[in-house]
């Protein structure tokens, strides 16, 4: 901006020079250049910060056509699935504004306690609703519509942060108050069209890209007789190579994630000295220049999220002993929660073959792995 | 859902009766340097004629510059994404494929499609979207940086 204002302004003093005044017209222009050279040494900022303002006005217009979007698919697919008796917009218009206040942190000691019973709060109340919403809907079928709902209330939260920023940008016309949306707007364009991406997914039940670490699971737990461990989470005994292999994942084919930390407890009580290894295959994202479904091994707890199941699979991992394998397949943040591209699919293909060399390689014959498949269930059952 | 091609259309700015105006005193001013350019390249002062016309010619790219973004912000329309899903169904017994567009309803592992051929049941073993096409890839530049 700086080295092209002053490439202008040299620009225009060379043109003002050749100008010798020979009659009046150009004396009028050569006023009016230097003139136009005046207004901007004292207006280039509230040009530029008008510029912004509207530059964001067009974004904001954008966010808000996609908002209801999502409020008008939410209700539509209601009406579809839920036959309700009646209009459920006033239901999801409420959805929509619904905040969840997290603990505070100022004593941090078991703030994830306080944050579990504030989640399971949460995700009981949503399911109450939502069931209540859409009365016709099964099990499945409400855990996909509350995945719809939530990507709703994102896009509209969104919204509103957005909209507060330019509306207090046009009061106080200060730059860095709208330079704060400003500078931010390409990359949170970038989540607002994924989720935008989610509401196609989710309307139709489709398995989306952070399925992967749940497809991955099921691949190797299909077939085989599984049972429920925990809340909305399923397991499956396998053998692989001489080495025990209990799978497990969140219950398809509805939209949810289940609760791996309370599972893979579960399973490390059952089979307390016998593990000797936990190997977790996740979605992760990727770095601008890798390959879409790249498949990356590490070490470690591979689970997004609000880092609750992070801390209980971590802790369950210390108390029994049992080294965390970790096992990533790389998508762009485009993809989380679109509809499951090709690429990633087949990807699958490769973590399996990977879960299947850390299992070789890490364990003896007469061992047993764990293998948890993370990552939103929705379209793929077990 | 592939079936919406329009996406979602919303209002945009409008050409504002401001920057009409601006438009129309820029246009009289490029005019009028051009139309002095002419008479100077007639009266053969060369340089004095090379200026004016390269007034007009800023002028006029600025007119051009300025209507023209106001127009494409008037008839912005969203697209959303089109994705097409198509779903793999097998049978184990008989080996018959069938790959047709996702339904509602649709699952990875849903096995109680009765198969068409024999009696057996057919499984659904793939749903995703098509892979993308050469030239999606190369819109997603970062491919061109993959090794
Ligand atoms: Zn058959």
């Amino acid at each position: 901006m700086e080295s092209t204002s002053t490439a202008v302004i040299k620009l225009f003093l060379q043109v003002g020079q050749l100008f010798q005044t020979d009659n009046e017209i150009q004396t009028i222009i050569q006023i009016i250049f230097s003139l136009s050279f005046i207004l901007y040494i004292f207006y280039a900022q509230r040009i530029q910060t008008m510029t912004m303002l509207r530059q964001v006005e067009g974004t904001l217009r954008k966010v808000k056509a996609l908002r209801d979007e999502g409020r008008q698919v939410s209700i539509q697919t209601i009406k579809e699935i839920g036959k309700p008796e009646k209009d459920p917009t006033p239901g999801v218009e409420r959805f929509m504004e619904s905040f969840l206040i997290t603990p505070t942190s100022m004593d941090p000691a078991g703030i994830v306690d306080k944050f579990e019973q504030l989640l399971n709060t949460r995700e009981e109340t949503f399911e109450a609703e939502v069931k209540a919403l859409a009365p016709a809907a099964s099990d499945s079928e409400i855990d996909t519509l509350e995945n719809l709902l939530e990507a709703a209330l994102a896009l509209n939260v969104y919204y509103k942060v957005i909209r507060h920023y330019y509306l207090l940008g046009k009061k106080t016309m200060n730059i860095y108050v709208i330079l704060q949306i400003h500078m931010v707007l390409p990359l949170i364009m970038r989540e607002i069209e994924a989720y935008s991406a989610a509401l196609l997914a989710f309307k139709q039940g489709m398995p989306i890209g952070d399925g992967v670490g749940a497809l991955t699971a099921a691949k190797l737990m299909h077939g085989q007789q599984w049972r429920r461990i925990a809340k909305e989470t399923v397991a499956a005994e396998g053998s692989f190579e001489g080495r025990k292999i209990l799978v497990m994942k969140a219950e398809g084919p509805g939209g949810t994630v289940g609760k791996p930390g309370d599972a893979i407890r579960i399973l490390l009580e059952e089979h307390k000295d016998e593990v000797k290894a936990i190997i977790m295959v996740d979605a992760a994202g990727k770095l601008e220049g890798e390959m879409n479904g790249e498949v990356a091994e590490g070490i470690g707890a591979a689970i997004g999220g609000t880092g609750v199941e992070k801390f209980r699979i971590e802790e369950a991992a210390k108390d029994f002993n049992v080294p965390l394998y970790a096992v990533a397949i790389k998508q762009d943040i485009s993809a989380v929660v679109a509809p499951l591209e090709e690429e990633l699919f087949e990807a699958t293909d490769k973590a399996v073959e990977a879960v299947k060399r850390i299992v070789n390689e890490k364990t003896k014959e007469g061992e047993t792995v764990i293998v948890a498949g993370i990552g939103n269930t929705v379209g793929i059952a077990q | 859902m592939s079936k919406r091609s329009g996406g979602v259309e919303y209002s945009a700015f409008n050409i504002s009766l401001i920057t009409l105006l601006a438009i129309a005193l820029i246009g009289v001013f490029s005019l009028f340097a051009i139309y002095q350019g002419f008479q100077s390249y007639n009266n053969r002062e060369m340089e004095q004629a090379y200026y004016y016309m390269l007034i007009g010619i800023f002028g006029f790219a600025t007119m051009g510059f300025m209507f023209f973004r106001s127009k494409t912000l008037v008839k912005n329309k969203l697209d959303l994404p089109k994705a097409e899903v198509l779903t793999t169904i097998e049978c184990k017994k008989c080996g018959y494929k069938i790959v047709r567009k996702f339904e509602r309803g649709d699952y990875i592992f849903k096995n109680d499609i009765a198969c068409s051929k024999c009696d057996g049941m057919m499984t659904i073993t793939r749903v995703h979207r098509k892979k993308k096409t050469e030239k999606e890839l190369e819109k997603e530049f970062s491919n061109t940086w993959q090794s």
